[in-house]
């Protein structure tokens, strides 16, 4: 359910008021910044990845009314940033913070791939979620969702980092067994 | 586990592993909205943190306990038989803590509070050992509430056993000795505000510049060598001019940075300079009677009871395997299946009558009855 404020967001879009723009990066600038640099890596093609966001996001409200801003606009950054990332395969870069190791050892083998393969995945993330106690779950998404640094969950909600990163080893483990449950994935060679 | 690792190989593309990490990374962004609302949530946020900090507390408590039982243990060891005086006067003892008693490092200070917040686990501020009056924060202990008396024995560190006259009830207590073992107990639980930092975290000196608790740690300009223990080093930092610095160092290498006062010097005390100590999971006491020896075998299964129960806790699967003996004395029990690289180090620290095995963020006190 929309809280109110994003309801009064919303309803600038709605109303093509350009004021619905700087309101959404006043709320979640920060969080859509902070999803695309730990992807692309790089402030600039972050700023480029935010401001498409805001792009697409005029473009689509209406006709979508999303119930949870925030989350709709997770999504677009998330991919916006995740293109980004694939067009600069070629070139070396430092500095994003997708942690692959960590993501490689739930996916191990697997005969999908592209649209396919993210359904899949995505159906049992989504269940795997929905199994998890609340506490974990947040970690989860902090750490995949927003690939944030575990120091940061661990402050974030009163953790140590030690143990932070225990429960997360333990939680893929655990992800990575549904997958294969589900048939997303075979036992291949993991870690 | 690498957060970070350079993709490409200069030649494009990325490899099929990587693009297996990447069609996992986008199927996130296909979850569903309650749950990246709820990972978003102030609230919920806040939520979490007052549970862990319920955890804490119930630390807390057990941790003051156990602290003033094993300042009482530690200072009966070192007390000739008959007279019993506080360990700060304790003579021809082997013991660390008494040396470090002994040394002249400043007491801390009240006004070391907290810094700007970019260090350090804010729960774990609340952590340590309580600045009430023992009494008042924690539970009773069995030790300070029982009126008998063990016999004390020469203090010998042993790494695999407890040996000797550990007498369980005969011997009566003289008032003085119960005052001092009350003495005792509150000087330990007295210890001021602790703030714990974590590698990689940092404070600043008196003077502005920055030190932090990393990697490496230059033994030699840092500060004062306060004593050794468990083959750690605990310094006492220059250049905190408002406050006791110390740091907890082993190969070079900075574990931890606290303001607790180490002169009791307690095990526990240390261990949370060592940032294993974040919750006391429980304090078991060893079995009735006098122990002649504690074998290898009770170790074992005590320290897999202590790491199983916080398995469960925390929905972890105990796949405790390995408990190994390293070369100091101490133990340390590899987590994960056989083969599996291990994730932390676990310290099983053995005194004369007490032992304490710590692990993450679990500790056992063990006191002999």
């Amino acid at each position: 359910m929309a809280t109110a404020e994003d309801s009064r967001i919303i309803a600038l879009y709605l109303a093509r008021d350009e004021r619905a723009i700087s309101e959404t990066d006043t709320k979640y600038g920060s969080f859509c910044r902070a999803i695309s640099i730990r992807i692309v890596g790089d402030s600039r093609d972050a700023e480029e990845c935010v401001s498409d966001t805001y792009m697409k996001t005029w473009n689509s409200i209406p006709p979508q009314q999303p119930e949870s801003l925030g989350a709709f606009l997770g999504r677009i950054v998330r991919n916006i940033s995740l293109d980004c990332y694939r067009k600069k395969a070629a070139k070396k870069r430092q500095g994003d913070c997708i942690p692959f190791e960590e993501l490689s050892e739930c996916l191990p083998d697997t005969q999908n791939s592209g649209e396919e393969l993210t359904n899949a995945v995505a159906q049992s993330l989504n269940e795997f979620l929905e199994s998890l106690p609340q506490e974990q779950r947040v970690y989860f998404m902090r750490r995949y969702y927003m690939n944030e640094p575990l120091n940061l969950i661990a402050e974030r909600y009163g953790i140590s980092a030690n143990k932070l990163g225990v429960m997360m080893h333990r939680l893929r483990k655990k992800f990575k067994e549904k997958l294969i449950k589900d048939g997303v994935c075979t036992e291949g060679g993991g870690r | 586990m690498a957060e970070n690792i350079n993709i490409g190989n200069g030649l494009g593309g990325i490899s099929d592993r990587e693009q297996r990490a990447l069609e996992l990374c986008e199927a996130f962004s296909l979850a569903e909205d309650k749950f990246v609302d709820e990972m978003m949530s102030d609230e919920v946020a806040e939520k979490i943190r007052a549970a862990n900090r319920r955890k804490t507390l119930r630390f807390r408590s057990s941790v003051a306990a156990c602290a003033a039982v094993l300042a009482i243990v530690v200072g009966i060891g070192v007390i000739p038989k008959g007279q019993l005086k506080t360990a700060e006067s304790a003579e021809g003892a082997n013991n660390n803590f008494v040396a470090a008693e002994k040394s002249d490092a400043a007491p801390q200070s009240d006004n070391y509070d907290d810094y700007d917040g970019t260090t350090g686990d804010k729960a774990e501020e609340e952590i340590g050992f309580s600045d009430k009056p023992q009494g008042a924060a924690a539970p009773e202990s069995p030790i300070t509430t029982t009126t008998a008396m063990r016999e004390e024995v020469a203090p010998e560190k042993k790494p695999k056993t407890i040996k000797g006259g550990l007498g369980n009830h005969g011997n009566e207590m003289t008032a003085e000795a119960e005052a001092d073992e009350d003495n005792a107990a509150s000087e330990d639980a007295e210890s001021g505000k602790k703030v714990r930092l974590a590698p990689g975290e940092y404070l600043t000196r008196a003077d502005g510049t920055d030190w932090f608790v990393g990697n490496n740690i230059d033994r030699k300009n840092c500060g004062k060598l306060l004593y050794n223990e468990n083959g750690y080093d605990v310094y006492e930092l220059n250049g905190f001019d408002n406050g006791y610095m110390t740091a907890v160092v082993r190969d070079n290498k900075c574990f931890a940075a606290i303001t607790a006062d180490f002169q009791k010097g307690s095990l526990a005390e240390l261990a949370h300079g060592l940032k294993f100590a974040g919750e006391l999971h429980c304090d078991q006491y060893m079995s009735d009677g006098e122990v002649k020896e504690l074998d290898e075998s009770v170790f074992r299964n005590s320290a897999l009871r202590i790491l199983t129960e916080y398995a469960v806790d925390y929905d972890l699967d105990p796949e405790f395997k390995n408990i190994d003996l390293i070369g100091d004395g101490n133990y340390i029990c590899r987590l994960g299946n056989e083969g599996e690289t291990f994730v932390e180090p676990i310290y099983i620290s053995i005194h004369d009558k007490a032992v304490l095995i710590v692990c993450y963020n679990a500790a056992a006190l063990f006191v002999a009855k």
